[in-house]
């Protein structure tokens, strides 16, 4: 059911990158990598970079390793704390878009952050439901 | 036996994940390798290709959203914009050639570049921080170097300047347009009055002349920027009208606030000011 979600957001993160600069790939990762804790994650953002790389006209890559190392950084994090906290996720969220925004050369950075890491919580509050709700059910 | 069954499937959900560094050099390997690659040159016909099905996603999505009640305009107010484009272009027109007449008149010359191309292109995609409220920085066109688009060609739609191209790809063109704040050029006033248009968010018309008189209402024309080559924003293409001006004694310069006519949020269509000789 949460992969179902975290395709949805996937999808969701694509179709929306044509129209707003809110970089809801940085949500999307910071879930994916709180959540699950796999290595696909790191794939899931070569992937997503290499989309945004491809719509936005940047060189090829050039986003997929900044989002790589943005994974790589969460999970070394996931080792030292508790990450699976609506905390982590917004703050992780929140610097994770403001240094996207700076590096990309967009405005009202911190605005955007804070809506995207907003946002993050909510879909991270969804998934976080669905998974504790799905492990509840008595396995007797 | 609930609780306990709970406590496992957390703890099996909470479990920590090791050895995940092979797989992130392995990405980081890649990234590196297909950014080499792409800045060298020898990843363009795969991102040719690639980008064909990305525009097509990004295009669709840009249509869907286009239609959403909250965006499109009411029919009216569109056509009355559209009208009011119109009017704008024929005085634009109007005052290239009252002025062409003046030179040649003067001088049997005219410096006004003597045929136009311009190139069709749909838009595909408008980022902006609140999409259909914010207005866009950029736009992203379906066409690029396939098409002959360079980097600094204008781009309008009628009369009015959109902006410039600043990126291009084989398939796909970015825009920035005139109220990016990396915006900048020399525009003059209805009546002649030189000064510089800044993005900003807003539009504005700055470093002119505290002598010079500026008013609201008068319309604000690009001066002219068009190198060697032919490429540039051509003279007389329609900016704005300035809506307030300030003016303060102390100052050396006065500065205008323009609005464009251009709507830039439900702009679909824009036309690539190709070379002019």
């Amino acid at each position: 059911m949460s992969a179902i979600l975290v395709i949805l957001f996937t999808l969701f993160t694509i179709a929306v990158s044509a129209i707003t600069t809110i970089p809801f790939s940085i949500g999307l990762l910071v879930i994916a990598s709180v959540l699950f804790k796999k290595s696909w994650v790191f794939f899931l953002a070569l992937g997503l970079g290499l989309f945004l790389d491809l719509t936005m006209i940047r060189p090829l890559g050039y986003t997929g390793l900044v989002l790589t190392i943005f994974a790589f950084i969460l999970f070394l994090y996931e080792r030292k704390f508790e990450t699976q906290t609506v905390a982590f996720v917004f703050i992780s969220t929140f610097f994770g878009s403001v240094f996207y925004l700076w590096l990309f050369g967009y405005q009202m950075v911190f605005l955007q952050a804070f809506i995207n890491a907003l946002s993050a919580i909510l879909f991270f509050k969804i998934v976080i439901s669905k998974l504790k709700s799905q492990n509840s059910k008595p396995n007797l | 036996m609930l609780k306990q069954v709970q406590h496992d499937n957390e703890e099996t959900f909470m479990k920590r994940k090791t050895g995940f560094l092979p797989a992130f050099f392995v990405v980081v390997f890649l990234g590196i390798l297909i950014l080499t690659l792409s800045l060298f040159g020898n990843l363009k016909p795969l991102s040719s290709f690639l980008e064909k099905g990305t525009s097509i996603i990004q295009s669709a999505t840009f249509r869907i959203f286009q239609k959403l009640s909250f965006v499109s305009q009411d029919l009216k107010v569109k056509e009355l914009g559209e009208e009011n484009l119109n009017l704008l272009s024929k005085i634009a027109d109007y005052e290239r050639i009252k002025k062409e007449n003046s030179a040649l008149s003067d001088q049997f010359q005219t410096s006004y570049p003597s045929s136009v191309q311009l190139l069709k292109a749909d838009i595909i995609g408008a980022s902006s921080f609140i999409p259909g409220v914010s207005i866009p920085n950029k736009l992203f066109i379906n066409k690029g170097l396939k098409d002959n688009l360079k980097i600094g060609m204008a781009v309008v739609i009628k009369n009015n300047l959109v902006g410039t191209v600043s990126k291009t790809s084989a398939n796909l063109s970015e825009v920035e347009t005139v109220n990016s704040p990396k915006f900048s050029f020399t525009a003059k006033t209805q009546n002649g009055v030189i000064g510089i248009i800044k993005g900003e968010g807003n539009l504005t018309l700055s470093n002119v002349l505290l002598s010079e008189k500026i008013s609201s209402g008068e319309l604000v024309l690009s001066k002219g920027n068009i190198d060697s080559s032919g490429i540039g924003i051509p003279p007389d293409l329609v900016i704005g009208k300035i809506i307030s001006v300030e003016k303060k004694p102390s100052d050396l310069f006065q500065r205008a606030s323009i609005e464009s006519f251009v709507n830039f949020v439900n702009l679909s269509t824009v036309f690539v000011y190709m070379q002019t000789k």
